[in-house]
């Protein structure tokens, strides 16, 4: 992955994203500061099923395979679709592989991080986590 | 002179020594290698990712300002379709994606990560919401007869 500089980051765009759009102003500024921009090359491999949930991340741009070890599969291309939820649900390891397909952008959130903003700011982790679920739900058919 | 006292003499004990000291020296060296070769083999599986990476890095300068690369031959959907559909007819429906694209990949088909996604974006590729994929027999038959024409 590479790290991309803030002049390439649209601010105001990336707050529109659905999984910030209901955050207060203050939450906002919270979330922002530990948002990295970065971006990835296609058959890049950006997360591993059962290493440490390191990164989660929210898509920008470009197309990302979602696969377990049994060889099923989701794709993922909507700006906004999240990846990695386990930074912040237990045992805080990733439950399956993601490849990069294409190009891509990326926000990236140091799971660690990512997981103290959610327990330490009680109103803000329940609208990102609810957030979070809603994703699950509609993942849960690969389940 | 027999028995121990010739094994004495000949130096044997220390000889046995040193035997053993060299075979246990070579297991454990050959023990080290297996129990790392697991990370070889995820270099060699990730190489082009890798080589792609290194190279990213080597002109990250110049690759902030380059233009988009030419890929006008990768974007030929025909032909990203004819060799994929191959490899399909060959897996059987419903396929596993990563599966495919692996296929692909120790075929030597070029991109073979962004012609799946391409595929999957053009509609020839689909979920069948159970986590594998179906060809979209439809679609591809009008996609080849448009080509004939």
């Amino acid at each position: 992955m590479r790290q991309l500089n803030a002049q390439e980051t649209d601010i105001n765009e990336i707050k529109e994203l659905g999984f910030f759009r209901d955050l207060l102003p203050e939450e906002w500024a919270e979330v922002y500061a530990l948002l990295n921009h970065v971006s990835t090359i296609e058959g890049e491999e950006l997360i591993r099923e059962g290493d440490h949930a390191h990164t989660f991340f929210i898509i920008l741009r470009g197309h990302f395979m979602i696969h377990y070890r049994d060889g099923r599969a989701l794709t993922l291309n909507q700006r906004g679709d999240i990846i990695g939820w386990s930074t912040v649900i237990s045992p805080f390891q990733y439950t399956a592989n993601v490849t990069s397909l294409t190009e891509g952008e990326l926000l990236a959130i140091p799971g660690d991080r990512f997981l103290e903003l959610v327990q330490g700011h009680a109103a803000l982790g329940e609208k990102l986590v609810k957030k979070i679920n809603e994703t699950l739900y509609h993942r849960q058919s690969l389940d | 002179m027999n028995g121990l006292e010739a094994i004495v003499y000949h130096n044997g004990f220390s000889m046995a020594a040193v035997g053993i000291s060299i075979v246990f020296t070579a297991l454990v060296a050959l023990s080290i290698i297996i129990a790392q070769l697991h990370k070889l083999l995820l270099v060699w599986d990730n190489r082009k990712a890798l080589i792609q990476k290194l190279r990213g890095k080597r002109n990250a300068s110049e690759a902030a300002k380059a233009p988009e690369p030419d890929v006008s031959d990768f974007h030929n959907i025909h032909e990203e379709a004819r060799q994929f559909n191959i490899l399909i007819q060959v897996m059987g429906e419903p396929f596993s994606l990563p599966e495919l694209i692996y296929l692909a990949e120790t075929r030597g088909i070029r991109h073979p990560h962004a012609t799946a996604a391409h595929l999957i974006t053009k509609g020839l590729v689909f979920p069948d919401n159970k986590g594998f994929f179906l060809w979209n027999h439809e679609v591809y038959n009008q996609l080849v007869k448009g080509s004939r024409h």
